[in-house]
C-alpha cells in the first residue's frame, strides 16, 4: 500500500491522531497545515505543523452549531492549571502568548497554591498532573515530566486573536509567578525562551480554545 | 495557506460551501455522531458526496453510525498505511486496557447474547478488579492509561465506576469494524469455531 495514499492526505490523517506533529527546521508543510518555527538561542530549533480546518473552521464552531464540546476531566481544574502555565509562560503580554519562556511544575504548583491556600500540597499535586497529562496529550502544554518543566503547547499559537484580550486581561489579574527555587527557571529574570517567527499567522484562527482533547 | 480540499469547496456556490463545511465541522469535531436533518450537507445526496470527497482530502471518510446518523473516521486506506507506519499508534499499556474493556463490555457480552446489534455500545461495565486482575498493570500505571484514553474519548466511564466503549467506536468504518469484531474473536477465543473460521477466511484472501 506504500504511496497508493496521497501524501497531504496521510500527514493530516497522522496529525489527526498525534495532533500538531513536530517536524524537524526546514521540512515543508503540506497543504491543510500551519507551520509554526520555533526559536532557540537565535537559530531555528523545530517547527511545528498545527492542522487547519477548510476555510479556517475551529472547533469552536460545534457552539455555534449547538453540538456538544469535547469533555474533559475535572474541566475547571484543567482550565485553571492552563491559565496559570499560560501565566507563568507568557512573559510579554503585550505580544502573543506561544511560545512564551519554560516555566517549572514548582512554579506553577506555588502559584496554585496561592490561588486556593486551603487546599492541601498533594492535592494541588494530584490535579495538577492530571490537567498536564490531559492538557500535554491535547497539544496547549508541553509537560516535561521527569525535567519537571512546562511550555506551552502549539495549541495555543491558535489561539483567535479576538480572545487574546480576554486571556491578557485574567493574566493581569493573577499574581505574578513565584520564583520557585534558586536553580529554577522562574529565578531567572531573562526571557530564555524562543521567540516565535509565526510566518502569515498574525490572525490565527486555527484551533477552539476551549481545552478539548485530541481526537 | 490553503487547505487540500480547496478546489473542491470552490466549485460550491456560496451557501453550499458554507453547509458543506459546517456539516464537516459537525462530524469532524463533534463528539457524538450528528442527525442528518439539521445539517444540508447532510440531507442531500449530493452535497453528502462533496461532503465525503472533502473528508477523502484529508485522509477521512464520512461513516454512517445509525440510520440518519453521521460521524468521520479514517478512510480505510488511510489506515492501513497509518499502522504500517507505526502513526499515531496507542501506547501498549493503553492498548491492553482498551483491548480488555472491549472483551469484556463487548466480546464477551455478545458471545454470551446479551448484545445482538453488532454495534460497539455496551450496557456492560468493566470494573476496575477486572481491568486490574487482566491487565496487570500497577495502580498507577493503569489510571494513567484510563486517562489517556478518556480523554481521547476510547472509553466512558458508567455510574458504576466502571467503563464501557466511547464514543470514537461510532467512527469505524464498516471495513475497521469487522476487522475489529474479528481481532477480538481471535483474542478472545482462538480455538473456537468461529476463529476457526475467520483464519479460514483470511487465507484465502
Amino acid at each position: 500500500m506504500v504511496g497508493a495514499v496521497d501524501d497531504a492526505a496521510l500527514w493530516a490523517a497522522r496529525a489527526r491522531a498525534e495532533g500538531a506533529l513536530a517536524l524537524a527546521p526546514g521540512a515543508a508543510a503540506p497543504d491543510g497545515f500551519r507551520r509554526l518555527v520555533e526559536l532557540g538561542d537565535g537559530s531555528v530549533a523545530g517547527a511545528w505543523l498545527v492542522p487547519v480546518g477548510p476555510d479556517g473552521v475551529t472547533p469552536a464552531a460545534l457552539r455555534d452549531l449547538r453540538l456538544g464540546l469535547p469533555a474533559l476531566d475535572h474541566r475547571n481544574e484543567a482550565s485553571r492549571v492552563l491559565a496559570v502555565c499560560l501565566r507563568c509562560c507568557w512573559t510579554d503580554l503585550a505580544g502573543e502568548p506561544w511560545p512564551g519562556r519554560e516555566t517549572s511544575v514548582a512554579a506553577v504548583l506555588g502559584m496554585l497554591a496561592d490561588l486556593l491556600p486551603t487546599r492541601l500540597p498533594q492535592t494541588h499535586h494530584r490535579f495538577a498532573v492530571e490537567a498536564f497529562r490531559q492538557l500535554h496529550d491535547s497539544g496547549w502544554l508541553r509537560w516535561r515530566e521527569r525535567a519537571g518543566t512546562i511550555r506551552l503547547g502549539p495549541r495555543v499559537a491558535g489561539w483567535p486573536v479576538s480572545e487574546l484580550e480576554a486571556l491578557r486581561e485574567l493574566c493581569r489579574t493573577m499574581p505574578a509567578p513565584i520564583p520557585a527555587s534558586g536553580s529554577s527557571p522562574e529565578a531567572r529574570h531573562e526571557d530564555s525562551a524562543a521567540r516565535a517567527v509565526v510566518p502569515g499567522a498574525a490572525s490565527g484562527e486555527e484551533t477552539g480554545t476551549t481545552g478539548e482533547g485530541a481526537e | 495557506m490553503t487547505h487540500p480540499a480547496d478546489d473542491l469547496l470552490a466549485a460550491l456556490s456560496e451557501r453550499q460551501r458554507d453547509e458543506v463545511v459546517a456539516a464537516w465541522a459537525a462530524v469532524e469535531y463533534g463528539r457524538e455522531p450528528v442527525e442528518e436533518v439539521g445539517f444540508a450537507a447532510l440531507r442531500d445526496p449530493a452535497l453528502r458526496e462533496t461532503l465525503r470527497d472533502v473528508l477523502r482530502r484529508t485522509g477521512r471518510d464520512l461513516v454512517r453510525a445509525a440510520p440518519r446518523q453521521w460521524t468521520s473516521g479514517y478512510a480505510d486506506d488511510v489506515r492501513r498505511e497509518l499502522v504500517e507506519r507505526g502513526w499515531g499508534a496507542l501506547p501498549e499499556y493503553d492498548r491492553a486496557v482498551l483491548t480488555t474493556i472491549l472483551v469484556h463490555s463487548v466480546a464477551i457480552p455478545r458471545s454470551e447474547g446479551h448484545l445482538t446489534d453488532d454495534s460497539w455500545a455496551s450496557a456492560v461495565p468493566t470494573t476496575m478488579a477486572e481491568l486490574r486482575e487482566h491487565t496487570q498493570l500497577a495502580r498507577g500505571k493503569l489510571s494513567e492509561a484510563l486517562q489517556r484514553l478518556r480523554t481521547a474519548d476510547l472509553i466512558r466511564p458508567t455510574r458504576t465506576a466502571g467503563y464501557v466503549p466511547g464514543a470514537q467506536f461510532h467512527r469505524l468504518t464498516p471495513a475497521a469494524r469487522t476487522l475489529l469484531q474479528e481481532e477480538l474473536v481471535l483474542a478472545a477465543g482462538p480455538g473456537s469455531p468461529l476463529a476457526a473460521a475467520i483464519r479460514a477466511g483470511r487465507g484465502e484472501q
